[in-house]
């Protein structure tokens, strides 16, 4: 298996753990048992076949997973029991599958409602606008636009550009890749890149393509069935050529 | 006789329109039926009639009885809902319909099982005439006082962060909470925004039955479900439309159908509801596109 | 699951135990009021029974029930109302109708299955719909009986009393027809059409994946209960002898939605227990307010007060207890274990 704790010993700042979570949807058991951390700067890859819990454990930490056992800490406070927009307010924010756009709303106001907690502080709203502008041109020319007529790319970047409108410390990307052409998402992990170079913003990032999540990774964690089976440095991962058999665990 | 036609459908469904507004507002964000709703037309009623005696103008007591509706429409989410909402759909609207029944039987203990006359300017009965169109001022009064209320209403949701909040919300609840937005605060506005709603029309309809009793909210709801049904139950636009229609229904069926027919005429409106639930649920106009009960 | 079961058997037997302690209490106390009373009881728990079949086992609250009990009242009323009273309360009634007065719990039968004939042709349309949809359609479905009862003056007397029915329902007549709801009940719910719709409201696509149409059960399901709520308004219709169209709207509907909800919708002694335990709460309550109206110490007219504890009672049972007394057991259940240990 890979190298397991070698990195844990690295006294980088921590800014997420996870320890021992369960999540449960009625009778199901949808994540068992997982542990991880995010420590600052860091972009981190969780790495799953679909149904292995991935956006279970993304949405766990948003607060809204219904019933969760075990501990979520950031910045070293536990925020289990926290209400979704308090977790925001400390700075998570999350982009979840499926986008979630508001379909009905325009590209701008889509937007404004992702600053929300800086409503009041309208120069500061304004100037993120500009930023998330500047990352994602084409949003800039969608700006009235209705969000729902987007392309299943430009609604992606909304849902990005919308996360990032709460100046988040830690960014939860559930699948930016899913549905979409493989042209689209060389374009959206483009983004993402230049996102980390411009912002140094720290990524927990949950996906199925593992080839290109894992160019923007610095570590990985693969999820199977519910629970963490391994984890290691990305670039390790890159040079190891039976990393399909760990992703598929034959 | 045309022109009276039209002031008329429009005078009445300007109030219809008002009243499924205030309801299909909670529906539409919360997915609750509120059937306690009817009451507030009976917190404007026995309001304005408690405060009949005091020396303060009218308006006052209007104004008093609006706010009054107000707290009661985020009473009614508190006593009613907000215990209940993780809970089935027929527990809500349980709890809602046992709500309404509370607060009537408490008219009925407190105050008296009679009609009580509930004062109104007098000039609000005082005909007009113009065109050929003869009709009391209240009439001109509701059209002018509803669309004022729907300029504002629309320029409110479009305009303001708290009422893209609010359409938001309607769509994907849990989203709008991961943006930060205060799930309390977008469910107590949104009663509010009912109880604002639902104390106009009710003071507008007050002024034309002119008294208040304890089965008063009655009317009232079946109107706003009726016409919310007809239109879309999560749709504003369609609630204002399916508001206009009722009245359009009701008021040909006065004009055209002779009286003991007329007696049948909730039969057919009743029908309607039930024909639209299973042919075409989402009304006539569609609301947003997804909404999951919260 | 077997039809004939100890847990049935136990069930059917304690119940059929309890009403004749019921009926033997009765006939000591000796009171005309209390006997009132305890016939009533025998009824509702007809009408709340006959909602659990179709309630308890779909899941699905229906508004409806208590529009069915009318019309049982009124067609069962109009078939054994004496000819010379028909003349009197009728005026523009049909010819065909002049000349009938059968026999009063024959018509009580004929009154129930034109009730679940009538249920039959209106619902089976709906019983597609779901959560909010279905509710508010079997409200305006309620309405819709509503109306029409109060506009077809010809056979209802429209929003006036209807009255002149022959006075034939006794506590017997009562009790037996609440005996035989009880049984078919506990027979229902545990056959195949039973098992398979309850297994529907837990979960509906698992349901249909072994092969269960949802809509046809729920029909059948709401067919026996509108035919238990036409027998129950057949009953009521000739022991209270008068009654108007008001007799049958949201004020009973709240009663009996009350009482489903307090005793619990899944099981069947919830239902009997909800009948009893708010017919008791309802009586005392009543009595309270005469009570306070009679003594001098309060001088205007004391109502309302029922309804109001019965609301609150109902908030806090959904808050606190929202399947009820009797969530998933039957009293058959705990009595058969009780047995098993000894």
């Amino acid at each position: 298996m890979l190298l397991k704790h070698t990195l844990e010993k690295d006294l980088k700042m921590r800014m997420l753990e996870i320890n021992n979570l369960q999540v449960n949807y009625g009778p199901v058991i949808a994540v068992k048992k997982v542990d991880l951390f995010v420590n600052q700067g860091e972009t981190v890859v969780l790495l799953g076949a679909n149904g292995a819990g991935k956006s279970s454990t993304l949405l766990s930490i948003a607060g809204v997973a219904n019933k969760l056992l075990g501990k979520v800490e950031f910045s070293g406070k536990d925020i289990t029991k926290f209400s979704p927009e308090k977790i925001l307010t400390l700075g998570i924010a999350t982009v979840p599958e499926n986008r979630d756009i508001f379909p009905d709303l325009s590209v701008k106001e889509n937007l404004v409602l992702g600053g929300y907690i800086n409503r009041k502080k309208n120069n500061i709203l304004q100037d993120t606008i500009e930023e998330v502008y500047n990352l994602f041109p084409i949003l800039s020319e969608r700006n009235s636009q209705v969000a729902g007529t987007l392309s299943g790319g430009e609604q992606q970047m909304l849902a990005i550009g919308r996360a990032l409108m709460s100046k988040p410390k830690i960014l939860l990307l559930d699948e930016p890749s899913l549905g979409l052409a493989p042209t689209i998402v060389e374009k959206i992990y483009e983004h993402i890149e230049q996102l980390k170079k411009n912002t140094n913003l720290t990524i927990l990032l949950v996906e199925q393509h593992a080839m290109k999540a894992l160019s923007i990774a610095d570590r990985v964690y693969f999820l199977r069935l519910g629970e963490i089976v391994s984890s290691g440095k990305a670039s390790d991962l890159k040079e190891k050529t039976d990393f399909k058999k760990i992703y598929f665990g034959e | 006789m045309f022109l009276q036609y039209i002031v008329d459908v429009l005078s009445l469904g300007s109030l219809y329109a008002l009243f499924a507004l205030g309801l299909v507002l909670v529906y539409g964000i919360l997915k609750l039926v509120n059937f306690a709703y009817g009451e507030l037309v009976l917190v404007i009623g026995y309001s304005i009639f408690l405060l009949k005696g005091s020396p303060f103008p009218w308006f006052f007591m209007a104004g008093t009885a609006i706010v009054m509706s107000i707290v009661f429409s985020i009473f009614t989410d508190y006593v009613a809902f907000r215990p209940v909402r993780e809970k089935s759909v027929t527990a809500v609207l349980i709890t809602s319909f046992a709500f309404a029944t509370l607060l009537q039987n408490a008219a009925l203990l407190l105050i008296s099982a009679k009609p009580k006359n509930v004062p109104m300017p007098s000039f609000l009965s005082d005909s007009v005439q113009f065109l050929g169109v003869i009709t009391p001022v209240r009439n001109l009064i509701s059209i002018f006082v509803t669309f004022l209320c729907l300029i504002i209403f629309y320029q409110f949701m479009k305009r303001s962060t708290l009422g893209l909040a609010m359409r938001a919300a309607a769509t994907n609840f849990n989203m709008t909470r991961m943006l930060g937005i205060p799930a309390n605060l977008v469910i107590t506005s949104a009663f509010a925004m009912s109880g604002l709603l639902a104390g106009i029309a009710g003071t507008l309809w007050m002024s034309k039955i002119a008294n208040v009793f304890p089965g008063v909210g009655l009317e009232p709801l079946l109107i706003a479900f009726i016409a919310t049904v007809i239109g879309g139950m999560r749709s504003v636009h369609g609630a204002v439309l399916g508001g206009f229609i009722l009245a359009f229904i009701d008021m040909s069926f006065n004009y055209l159908l002779p009286q003991d027919i007329l007696k049948f005429r909730d039969v057919f409106t009743f029908s309607i509801v039930i024909l639209i639930l299973l042919i075409r649920p989402q009304g006539l106009v569609k609301g947003p596109a997804t909404g999951i009960r919260t | 699951m077997k039809i004939i079961n100890n847990e049935n058997t136990f069930s059917i037997l304690f119940f059929l135990i309890l009403f004749i302690i019921i009926y033997f209490v009765n006939f000591f106390v000796g009171s005309a009021i209390f006997e009132r009373t305890v016939t009533n009881l025998f009824i509702y728990i007809i009408l709340v029974v006959g909602l659990q079949v179709f309630m308890g086992n779909s899941g699905i609250l229906s508004f409806a029930h208590i529009g069915f009990m009318s019309i049982g009242a009124y067609s069962s009323g109009l078939l054994s109302m004496p000819i010379k009273m028909k003349g009197f309360v009728l005026r523009d009634l049909y010819p065909i109708f002049e000349n009938v007065a059968f026999d009063p719990i024959l018509s009580i039968l004929i009154g129930g299955i034109f009730t679940a004939i009538i249920a039959a042709i209106l619902t089976l349309p709906l019983m597609r719909l779901n959560d909010a949809a279905a509710v508010i359609s079997s409200f305006a479905l309620l309405m819709v009986i509503h109306s029409i009862v109060v506009g077809w003056s010809a056979v209802t007397n429209g929003p006036r009393t209807f009255f002149g029915l022959p006075k034939a329902t006794t506590l017997e007549i009562a009790l037996i027809f609440s005996f035989l709801t009880v049984i078919f009940a506990f027979i229902y719910k545990n056959s195949k059409f039973g098992l398979l719709l309850r297994a529907s409201r837990d979960n509906d696509i698992a349901a249909e994946s072994i092969g269960a149409n949802i809509v046809y059960l729920r029909w059948f399901a709401i067919i026996a209960s509108a035919f238990l709520a036409g027998i129950a308004g057949g009953l009521w219709g000739h022991f209270i002898t008068s009654f108007s169209p008001k007799s049958f709207y949201l004020k009973e509907t709240f009663l009996v939605i009350s009482m489903i909800i307090i005793g619990g919708s899944f099981t069947v002694t919830g239902a009997i227990a909800g009948a009893l335990l708010v017919t008791i709460g309802y009586e005392f309550l009543r009595w309270t307010e005469k009570v306070i109206k009679f003594s001098d110490v309060i001088t205007f007219e004391f109502i309302g007060l029922t309804e109001i504890v019965l609301s609150i009672t109902i908030i806090i049972f959904l808050i606190t207890k929202p399947k009820g007394l009797f969530p998933f057991k039957e009293i058959g259940d705990t009595i058969n274990k009780i047995i098993k240990k000894e």
